[in-house]
């Protein structure tokens, strides 16, 4: 087995301890059909969160890679910014590593924003990489982007981080319930989703790791970054 | 009633005077020209729908006249090569600034008035000439009555910003042509006899 993999995997049952304990999971339509040995989905939802989704596809045994991303939404009266989470793995690397706090309405400004910014602050290199135009649409400018992370120290370090940032966004994130205008959430929402499905990366990705190529389409427009339809 | 269509005017025709654009009437457009216009306009027209859902502006039309799906299928007709088609600066100019406007509901009506009203305009003769079935050019119900509905929910506030879209739309299209793409259908006018 690999260590880097154990750590993710706890990492992953961390994350589902967090949403069971801060809120509670229901039947999302379609979800299902997404749901095997080696692939799970699942979403949970509060008074705040409106969706926090983990996507884990564990093809450990056929690619020798094993993928993660989790997203988190507020609700649609709530400014906050959206939780994001992702990493792919092999056995003894985390090929990418992703994480931030995205503004929704309430804008780079948000004080839950500044938080992450404080938290990432010691992760985040002085010169940040180039990012495509759909990302730097999103991202804030302290976004956690890392490749090729081979130390189990630092893989540690990324894993901590995300989950004490995903204790804190359940903290924080009810304080700002009834802060937010609902169209501009919803805009905003809408803006970040359109955007993350420009990502050419995911879809490419999860089809090579064996996928089937259909589903992989229609879960990263219907499942993945869902627009809201009002 | 806005003269949104006056304050408009020279940008409006700007963009009809583009090669592009007269490509689109000829008859002769290549389906792999279209093809990439089409999957420009779907980006395009897949975010700007979202926004018009947020801000409620086709309930107030009384009728969804998205048009993504409808893009989609054309593009889905006509492009049969395993890469996507490029999306120009253009598009992705127009990405980033609905970020600045996202939250603006009369920024995003007069996109509403330049694009819809176009595609139910001057789209319903492009309609008989480009390749494939022009799905995008078809609209459920009484056309002229949602033009007139447009009409009204439009003021004359938001011609700055729809000179923006209409300049947009100039953009893409000199920026298509400029993708080295085949043109037309036809031999190329310079092949000698």
């Amino acid at each position: 087995m690999s260590v880097l993999w154990n750590h993710l995997i706890q990492c992953q049952n961390d994350i589902i301890d967090i949403f069971n304990d801060q809120a509670v999971e229901f039947d999302e339509p379609g979800l299902a059909h997404f749901n095997s040995d080696t692939w799970v989905n699942r979403v949970w939802h509060n008074d705040s969160v409106r969706r926090a989704h983990i996507d884990v596809v564990d093809a450990r045994d056929t690619k020798g890679l094993w993928m993660m991303h989790v997203c988190v939404f507020p609700v649609l009266n709530n400014n906050g910014p959206i939780y994001g989470f992702d990493v792919i793995a092999g056995k003894n690397k985390m090929t990418g590593a992703f994480h931030d706090f995205s503004a929704s309405s309430g804008g780079e400004d948000h004080p839950m924003i500044d938080g992450y910014k404080e938290a990432v602050a010691e992760f985040i290199p002085s010169k940040q990489r180039q990012l495509p135009e759909w990302a730097t649409n999103i991202f804030t400018d302290k976004m956690l982007a890392a490749g090729n992370v081979r130390t189990e120290e630092e893989a540690v370090a990324i894993i901590d981080l995300a989950l004490d940032n995903l204790r804190a966004y359940f903290d924080e994130i009810g304080e700002f319930d009834g802060t937010g205008d609902r169209e501009m959430t919803i805009a905003a929402q809408n803006y970040y989703c359109h955007n993350q499905q420009q990502n050419p990366h995911t879809p490419r990705t999860m089809k090579s790791l064996g996928l089937d190529e259909a589903d992989v389409d229609k879960f990263c427009t219907d499942m993945l970054f869902p627009k809201i339809n009002t | 009633m806005s003269k949104l269509k006056e304050l408009t005017w020279e940008h409006h025709k700007n963009a009809e005077r583009q090669e592009f654009a007269s490509l689109m009437m000829s008859g002769k457009l290549h389906p792999d020209l279209y093809a990439t216009y089409l999957w420009n306009q779907h980006k395009k027209y897949d975010l700007l729908e979202a926004m018009c859902g947020a801000h409620g502006i086709f309930a107030e039309l009384g009728q969804n006249i998205s048009r993504k799906l409808f893009i989609e299928e054309d593009f889905r007709e006509l492009w049969n090569h395993d890469t996507e088609p490029k999306l120009v600066a253009s598009t992705i100019n127009y990405l980033q600034h609905m970020r600045d406007i996202m939250h603006d509901r009369d920024a995003i009506m007069a996109h509403v008035y330049v694009l819809y009203m176009g595609d139910m305009s001057g789209g319903q003769m492009i309609k008989k000439k480009i390749p494939g079935e022009g799905r995008m050019y078809d609209f459920e119900g009484d056309i002229p009555a949602i033009k007139d509905k447009i009409r009204e929910l439009t003021t004359d506030d938001m011609a700055d910003e729809a000179k923006w879209v209409f300049d947009s739309a100039t953009q893409l299209f000199q920026q298509l042509m400029e993708l080295g793409l085949e043109r037309t259908l036809e031999p190329s006018d310079t092949v000698s006899e």
